[in-house]
């Protein structure tokens, strides 16, 4: 719907590569210590957007678009170990990573008076700092920060613990099918899953899931107990509301956030586990949703066209309320969408009818419909428009509302947003992954180069030392076994 | 409720004459597990000193399971720094389980704290865990469950009068509402109805609503679908609800939170939504009636023509033609939709035209 009035507006990868940098290089400021708890998912907006932006280290060359990354890529193949390194001396003993540096233990005394008698605790006594969200942005950094050419990708996830991940992943796993994000023995109350009712879990479940599991059948070596894949699927089935979205359950005010976490989770759960990008799993999730009309009617009434607020109070910060002026009639819009219209049409999404415009909820609607095979229900050119227009900020990435100050979080899904819908000079990026599509390919090797070794490694535990091929792994992964 | 709480517990900071716990004598004893930034570390924050110090004293007495007091005061201090810290959140639930402190004195101290961090969805989390083990302490005594329930709608309401849709605070109603057993407590959907006068717009509220209406265990069947006919809610609901809302759409007429409860409630129900034909009809005039050379085409003005005041009526309206099997009149209402009245959708619009195609 581009018309002839007003040019297009382009988007400025140099711009935001520089932003990026300056996120990566330099600390971040103060006013992120609300996020010092879930530092891992920081690191991966940063090192996600840096992808998206460098095309995957600047292979397919974009010559004369004015992308930054025929230089020297940001991350440097050769830190790739090193922050490898980082992310998995995150890794907890009895499962998962945890969010925050913060929160570890030190591998070795570091006090000066250091008596080391900490390190005399058996491991499995320590309490677990791990959590769900910070177990997959550390498997999807380290499928980010992989190196170049086979071996490499193939090596991406060495020193992962895949068993115990998912052994740890299934005590997090409430009985109505939902997940918690962190297990925690709780003083005389045992057991306690925490985190609320939240969509997310059960996506980031879904998604830890398909990165790591393979489909090795029951008695076969590296296999390990399956979360309860047809109790989850239930009750995400059963979190749509009456109105057509999805909440954290069905008693709760539906999201677009929850929405895109519930699409993705049944994605994943039916995904394939190589070529998966190939294949979209769009029609087996709309036949298993209660009402797939109702969800993309509730999907598409997310957009909405965005109206400058009142030009008085420009001192003032964006309150909630400024951003969402809702028209009286709908005759009050007419002129605005039409096609001969001078003024360039721009469309913001929401998470939640009548609520305000969010960069995020761009990402989140454009993402959820794509995943359900509805990138069509999309107004693209008048949401790009309104991204790169009102939500760019002129030192790089994206702000939250209008006028606001670009954060790693808006800045990621700002370009997620445009990737997923095939923005030129971007790397294509999986809908229900968030990943560069070639990273997904790095994640389908290295789950395959995990599920090999620990097939390898249970032979010779039992004293066999058989040499168990590549052969052998690559006919149990093409077995029809897989659940879901 | 409580009325002073006690500072060895609440409010008694931790820290020397500095502020600083390395100067604290209560602390002396404990050695600080001091993080030093490996090189190739991402995402690094410049965070003050002061919560360096103090996260380095949590480490030390999270890795020796200390719970007591002072640790107590240790995550209030903290809190205080990053209430989004969810570790140190359910380090302090460990401390109060541990020693055994009521449970109201920690939600008394969590109002305030609430209060100050309205965004926060950590603290909530601790609220749903609290009242997870306070519950069973009243189950038996309805007495204390009703002062449970007052006392929690009026900090809600404390909570909403700063933002009416602050989703953590609905959550946790729905919460409330199921674990207290509230769905006929009069004053709860009388709390509902002042929110929604207030602002017919809050899709929040209108949210809760269905929920307490509609998974009202009295009638609701267990396990019913938010999406599904429901033969257990009685007829006189559904009037009920049929008749509040269509009197609120009538007040907004474009404000699409009343419409989805109208379609909501008739599922609900089983009511065919040609029995409200009359009402969306209200919002839709002359439809068709404005041709192509009629030139108002983007002047916003009603002319003599074609006029829509709700493009959601239109919208339910496509349905009820389809519902009827009059399918040009449900392909119309959807083309005026995609050609003018909500250009914006028109991808959906056509959409549903070619599902009515295949429907059909």
């Amino acid at each position: 719907m581009a018309d002839a009035n007003h040019a297009e507006p382009t988007l400025d990868i140099n711009r935001h590569l520089k932003y990026w940098k300056m996120c990566l290089q330099a600390p971040l400021p103060n006013h992120y210590l609300s996020n010092e708890g879930v530092r891992m998912t920081l690191a991966y907006f940063i090192v996600n957007s840096i992808r998206i932006l460098e095309q995957e280290g600047g292979q397919e060359d974009q010559a004369g678009k004015g992308s930054a990354n025929l230089g020297t890529p940001l991350i440097h193949p050769k830190d790739h170990a090193r922050l490898r390194a980082w992310v998995l001396s995150h890794q907890q003993p009895s499962g998962g990573f945890a969010p925050s540096s913060t929160l570890l233990y030190p591998p070795t005394p570091l006090t000066s008076s250091g008596n080391g008698s900490q390190r005399d605790q058996p491991e499995e006594e320590k309490p677990t700092v791990a959590n769900l969200p910070a177990t997959l942005f550390s498997l999807q950094l380290l499928a980010l920060l992989a190196d170049d050419g086979e071996e490499g990708e193939r090596g991406a996830f060495d020193g992962v613990d895949r068993a115990q991940i998912l052994r740890w992943m299934k005590r997090l796993q409430r009985a109505d099918g939902s997940f918690g994000e962190v297990g925690r023995e709780m003083p005389g109350k045992g057991w306690f899953i925490g985190g609320g009712y939240d969509m997310r879990y059960c996506y980031i479940a879904a998604s830890i899931r398909w990165m790591l599991r393979g489909d090795l059948r029951e008695g076969e070596e590296g296999w390990v107990e399956d979360f309860d894949t047809g109790a989850l699927e239930r009750y995400i089935l059963g979190s749509q509301t009456y109105d057509g979205g999805f909440a954290g359950s069905s008693k709760e005010e539906p999201h677009a956030g929850y929405a895109y976490c519930a699409v993705a989770a049944l994605s994943l759960l039916h995904r394939p586990l190589t070529n998966s990008t190939a294949s979209l799993t769009s029609n087996i999730l709309q036949s298993s949703i209660r009402d797939t009309p109702k969800l993309l009617h509730w999907l598409a009434s997310r957009q909405f066209v965005y109206l400058e607020p009142p030009q008085n109070d420009t001192n003032s910060d964006y309150e909630d309320e400024d951003n969402f002026l809702l028209p009286a009639r709908p005759s009050d819009l007419t002129s605005i969408t039409s096609p001969s219209s001078p003024i360039p049409l721009h469309v913001a999404s929401n998470g939640r009818c009548n609520k305000v415009a969010d960069t995020c909820y761009t990402w989140w609607v454009a993402a959820a419909l794509s995943v359900l095979g509805h990138s069509d229900l999309i107004d693209w050119p008048a949401s790009r428009r309104f991204l790169l227009d009102r939500m760019a900020h002129r030192i790089g990435g994206f702000s939250k509302h209008p006028g606001g100050p670009p954060d790693v979080y808006h800045g990621c899904f700002g370009l997620a947003a445009l990737a997923v819908m095939g923005e030129e000079g971007l790397a294509r990026v999986d809908c229900a992954l968030a990943l560069p599509v070639r990273t997904v390919g790095v994640v389908e090797k290295a789950r395959e180069e995990l599920v090999r070794k620990a097939v390898g490694d249970g032979k010779r535990e039992e004293g066999g030392l058989k040499e168990v091929g590549f052969v052998d792994t690559g006919l149990a992964l093409r077995g029809n076994g897989r659940a879901g | 409720m409580a009325a002073e709480l006690k500072k060895e517990l609440y409010g008694g900071g931790v820290g020397g004459e500095d502020g600083k716990l390395s100067t604290d004598p209560e602390w002396a004893d404990v050695e600080p597990v001091v993080l030093q930034e490996p090189e190739g570390a991402l995402a690094a924050i410049a965070y003050p000193d002061d919560y360096a110090e103090a996260m380095a004293y949590l480490r030390a007495v999270m890795q020796a399971k200390e719970h007591s007091p002072r640790c107590l005061r240790l995550t209030e201090h903290i809190i205080e720094m990053n209430p989004a810290h969810y570790t140190v959140w359910l380090y302090r639930a460990a401390n109060v389980f541990a020693l055994n402190l009521p449970i109201l004195d920690e939600i008394t101290w969590l109002n305030e704290v609430a209060l100050q961090n309205l965004k926060n969805y950590q603290i909530w989390h601790h609220r749903h865990l609290l009242v997870e083990n306070y519950h069973p302490l009243i189950a038996s005594d309805p007495a204390a469950i009703s002062a449970f329930a007052a006392s929690e709608r009026a900090f809600i309401a404390q909570m909403l009068s700063e933002d009416t849709k602050n989703y953590h605070v609905w959550s946790y109603r729905s919460y409330v509402v199921s674990k207290l057993g509230l769905f006929d407590d009069a004053d709860e959907l009388a709390a509902i109805e002042g929110l929604i006068d207030k602002d017919v717009r809050n899709n929040s509220a209108w949210s809760h609503r269905f929920f307490l209406v509609f998974s009202n265990p009295a009638y609701a069947t267990p396990g019913a679908a938010a999406t599904a006919y429901d033969a257990g809610v009685p007829a006189e609901v559904v009037d009920r609800e049929i008749e509040y809302v269509t009197g609120k759409i009538r007040l907004a007429p474009q404000n699409q939170s009343g419409w989805n409860y109208l379609r909501g409630v008739m599922v609900k129900g089983g009511r065919k939504l040609a029995s409200v034909e009359g009402f969306v009809s209200e919002f839709v005039i002359r439809l068709g009636e404005e041709r192509s050379e009629g030139g108002k085409e983007g002047e916003g003005e009603e002319g003599e023509g074609e006029d829509v005041l709700s493009t959601h009526a239109l919208d339910l309206l496509a349905e009820i033609y389809a519902e009827k099997g009059e399918k040009e009149k449900a392909d119309l209402s959807l083309r005026r939709l995609g050609q003018k009245w909500d250009r914006i959708r028109v991808g959906y619009w056509e959409w549903r035209r070619k599902c009515l195609e295949v429907g059909a």
